[in-house]
């Protein structure tokens, strides 16, 4: 459905957009915006994440899954991108940025653009993998005699290791 | 100004005069003929407006033209012409004048539409007034109903000045245990006296509300329906209804069994797209009896909604404006409603109408009514004459057949003649009402809507005339299904009566052409005349061989924003939908969730205006997209669904922008192909009651 232009239901936007009066629209039910925790697999579609506010309880519970914050208002958002040099690099792909709760996806302006676009620029994607430190599977004196073993008595132990007798000792 | 505009009438009375009687031989007429067609060509290229109302001028000139000389030198009498010549020729004629009169007030009522936007409100939401709604039902079952008041009550309005009221004829004590559930007042009454009308009427007397905003059960509001209307209300004390369109979100009948949903505009669409914003600039916009607001003081002055007539909406309008009120009309759709699904349950609609029409020009003609302004009578009159258009209809249907079967000469003119005279009257009406009404109404589809409903419009609408107390006020039946395909034969029986009857004509024309005629070219203008008769009557055949509904719930083609959840608390993909009903949603298959069929997951809906999830099964993945079907929905749920499917303030405000533009040669081509569709069902169909009869009657001579 290439054509079908996406429903916002922003209704004084609306009326700007098809030029239908100066009626002040008014909401009187104020809108509960779902407290979404995204799956991490999202990269081809960023922009979903527009309308998204984001439970950070729910981020700081399960870190390695990737989180929306709540959406900051453009004015507070602005001086915060040059920190983005300084501070350490998000663990997550900038694609996620999000964008301001309820913004119409029709109020397109250069400066929503720019601050989805400086934030990709200034902090590649860095993974912290947090994989557990190694540990060794043979203690070190052991391992000079079992290197210094020949071709026939490693064969021999690989066969061994799959006989019944060598589960049991 | 009145001395200038009798001025300015005589000015152009006189040269139009000559222009419309001057006599021309067929040469001079044949040039003049194609001059006109030129000229029109021309103009409808012109995008300004005031080009198209001297289109209308034109048009008004070449039809004045013919009607002129049909009366003044075509009519049979005299030697050579019997009295058979004379009564087919009377039908004829009045059939034409018929035509040109709708024709011209048409022109009238449209000229200039006056295209209305909503006026802002008081910026203290306090001095805003109070409002109730009212949702009448009858015998709809509940769950055609439940949407209307769940999204009444999300109507986007101080809810201390919001009060829904659910009139319930019926009675029933599920409506009363829903309306407890959901918090919206459930007014019952003793009888049914006046139907609908009586229902309002008797919640007039129990409610308080200085406004009634009024939608039949299954019109579900969007939720900026109140703002969107009561600014005009407030700024004009003296306006005392708001209609917006009726909008549909399902085919109706014409629609799903000729495939042309949301590619042809439907049937309701020119009134509800054009002509009543047409009468909106004349002060004569109708209420049509739902997605409307009127104002209460008005009500009580006029004694209530009209009960004298069953369209008991135009009706109070029409009293409305008597007593010096004015309307207004906002294009803007801000309700949808289910369209009636069976063609029979359609043309019982169409009949109300037509005899409630009917009913008010005998009772309260608004050519003789006191109190209406010369705009408002010329609209009102047209509406109503409208509805008369049942015996035109067949007499030009069956006219060429006097013609061809009975050798009756109902046009006392040679065939070129009578082309020349009535192609630019054809023509240019057709070309001019494209520029005028071509995003709301196809070149030639009125044929097949007339054509289809002619039949059953003219007895309703006679007796009405002759006594309006007659009839019952019979309620539309919506929400029903389509369960298989078939040719409903019974309400078919007319349209192949006319097709065979048209089809002996043409043979019969043919074979006199062949035999050596010596009119050749009346011959063939009548042949050429049944020809096109053969095609309309198809479309009607095609209209009356009724298409399976594949769904029980009417999905809705829209991208609303949505999240998927695999399992309760889990996390969220966003994606958007294809499309969404009231039992299911498909959506975009969002990358890194995997589904299969059978599984639970949980929907969400505009996740940027609710955090309602809905649970759900998935019926079909793959090709990028779910499809899933809701589980039992809590009413939080429903509402969300609601909110999310009807109530957006954008949820059909585009829907007409979807449409093909009228190209006329691409609308009779469709029209054509259409008719040709529906001759070959009706041979497949009556061949088949032959083979079926023919079969029958065998076995029970062998079993004897």
């Amino acid at each position: 459905m290439p054509d079908q232009p996406k429903s916002s239901d922003d209704v004084q936007q609306l009326l700007r957009d098809l030029s239908i009066g100066d009626l002040q629209y008014r909401e009187f039910a104020k809108p509960q915006a779902a407290r979404l925790r995204l799956a991490p697999n999202r990269s081809a579609e960023p922009p979903a994440a527009a309308s998204t506010s984001a439970d950070p309880a729910a981020a700081d519970a399960a870190p390695a899954a990737p989180a929306a914050e709540p959406a900051a208002p453009a004015a507070v958002a602005a001086p915060l991108l040059p920190d983005t040099a300084t501070r350490p690099a998000p663990a997550r792909s900038p694609a996620a940025t999000p964008r301001a709760v309820h913004e119409s996806p029709l109020n397109f302006t250069f400066e929503r653009l720019r601050r989805q676009a400086i934030p990709s620029r200034a902090t590649p994607l860095q993974l912290d993998l947090k994989l557990p430190s190694r540990t060794r599977a043979t203690l070190p004196s052991r391992l000079d005699q079992l290197q210094k073993r020949s071709l026939a008595e490693v064969f021999g132990s690989l066969c061994r290791a799959t006989s019944p007798q060598r589960n049991i000792s | 100004m009145r001395l200038l505009v009798i001025l300015l009438i005589v000015a152009f009375a006189v040269p139009a005069y000559a222009v419309i009687s001057a006599p021309l031989s067929l040469f001079w007429q044949a040039f003049t003929a194609i001059g006109m067609l030129v000229a029109a060509n021309i103009l409808v290229r012109l995008r300004d407006y005031r080009w198209a109302l001297v289109m209308m001028g034109l048009s008004v000139l070449a039809s004045s033209r013919y009607m002129w000389w049909r009366l003044t030198e075509t009519l049979p009498i005299g030697q050579g012409f019997n009295a058979w010549d004379i009564f087919w020729a009377c039908g004829l004629i009045v059939a034409e004048l018929y035509a040109y009169m709708i024709l011209v007030l048409g022109f009238v009522q449209t000229a200039w539409p006056l295209h209305r936007k909503p006026e802002p409100l008081p910026a203290d939401p306090a001095q805003w007034p109070t409002v109730d709604v009212f949702i009448p039902s009858y015998n709809e079952p509940l769950q055609i109903v439940r949407p209307t008041v769940l999204a009444a009550l999300a109507l986007d309005w101080p809810q201390d000045k919001l009060n829904i009221y659910l009139l319930d004829d019926g009675r029933r004590e599920e409506f009363r245990q829903f309306c407890e559930e959901v918090g919206v007042t459930h007014l019952t009454r003793s009888d049914n006296k006046y139907a609908k009308a009586g229902n309002i009427n008797a919640a007039l007397q129990r409610t308080g509300g200085e406004f009634i905003a009024i939608f039949d059960c299954d019109h579900i509001p969007v939720r900026s329906f109140l703002q969107m209307t009561m600014g005009t209300m407030i700024a004009d004390p003296r306006v005392s209804l708001v209609q917006t369109p009726h909008h549909f979100f399902s085919p109706d009948p014409f629609e799903r069994n000729l495939n042309t949903f949301r590619k042809v505009p439907n049937e309701g669409e020119l009134f509800y797209g054009l002509i009543q914003d047409g009468n909106d600039s004349w002060d004569a916009s109708f209420f049509c009896g739902s997605c409307a607001v009127l104002r209460r003081q008005t009500l009580d002055e006029i004694g209530g909604i009209a009960t004298d007539t069953v369209t008991e909406d135009a009706h109070t309008s029409l009293r409305m404006h008597a007593r010096g009120w004015k309307s207004a009309y906002i294009n803007i759709p801000q309700a949808a409603g289910l369209a009636t699904e069976s063609l029979s349950a359609h043309i019982g609609q169409r009949i109300r109408w037509a005899r409630g029409m009917a009913q008010i020009f005998r009772v309260d003609n608004p050519m003789t009514m006191r109190g209406l302004k010369l705009g408002q009578r010329l609209c009102y009159t047209n509406a109503m004459m409208h509805f008369f258009y049942g015996l035109p209809r067949l007499i030009f249907l069956t006219s060429p057949l006097a013609y061809l079967l009975l050798g009756a000469d109902i046009i006392k003119a040679q065939g070129w003649m009578v082309l020349a005279y009535a192609a630019p009257h054809v023509l240019l009406a057709t070309i001019t009402n494209s520029r005028l009404q071509g995003r709301y109404r196809h070149s030639f589809w009125a044929e097949i809507y007339e054509t289809v409903l002619a039949p059953f419009i003219i007895a309703p609408t006679l007796l009405a005339v002759l006594n309006p107390k007659l009839g019952k006020f019979n309620v539309t039946a919506k929400g029903g299904i389509v369960d298989r395909d078939y040719f409903d034969k019974d309400i078919a029986r007319p349209y192949y009566v006319l097709f065979l009857l048209n089809l002996a004509g043409l043979s019969v024309g043919i074979g006199r052409l062949l035999l050596g005629n010596p009119h050749p070219d009346t011959v063939l203008l009548n042949l050429g005349w049944t020809a096109y008769n053969l095609l309309i009557i198809g479309g009607a055949l095609a209209v009356a061989s009724e298409k399976r509904q594949v769904r029980e719930a009417v999905r809705v083609r829209t991208r609303i924003p949505a999240a998927i959840a695999a399992e309760p608390g889990g996390t969220a993909h966003l994606t958007d939908t294809l499309d969404v009903s009231y039992g299911g949603a498909a959506l975009q298959a969002p990358e890194g969730l995997s589904v299969q069929p059978g599984q639970r997951l949980q929907v969400l809906l505009m996740p940027q205006r609710s955090d309602v999830w809905i649970d759900a099964v998935v019926r079909r993945s793959g090709h990028r997209m779910i499809a899933v079907e809701y589980e039992a929905l809590s009413i939080a749920q429903e509402s969300a669904l609601v909110q999310a499917l009807f109530g957006r303030a954008d949820a059909w405000m585009q829907w007409r922008d979807r449409q093909d533009v009228d190209r006329p040669l691409h609308a009779f081509g469709e029209v054509a192909q259409n008719g040709l569709r529906g001759a070959r069902a009706f041979f497949r169909w009556a061949f088949g009651a032959l083979l079926h009869r023919a079969g029958d009657r065998a076995a029970r001579s062998s079993s004897a």
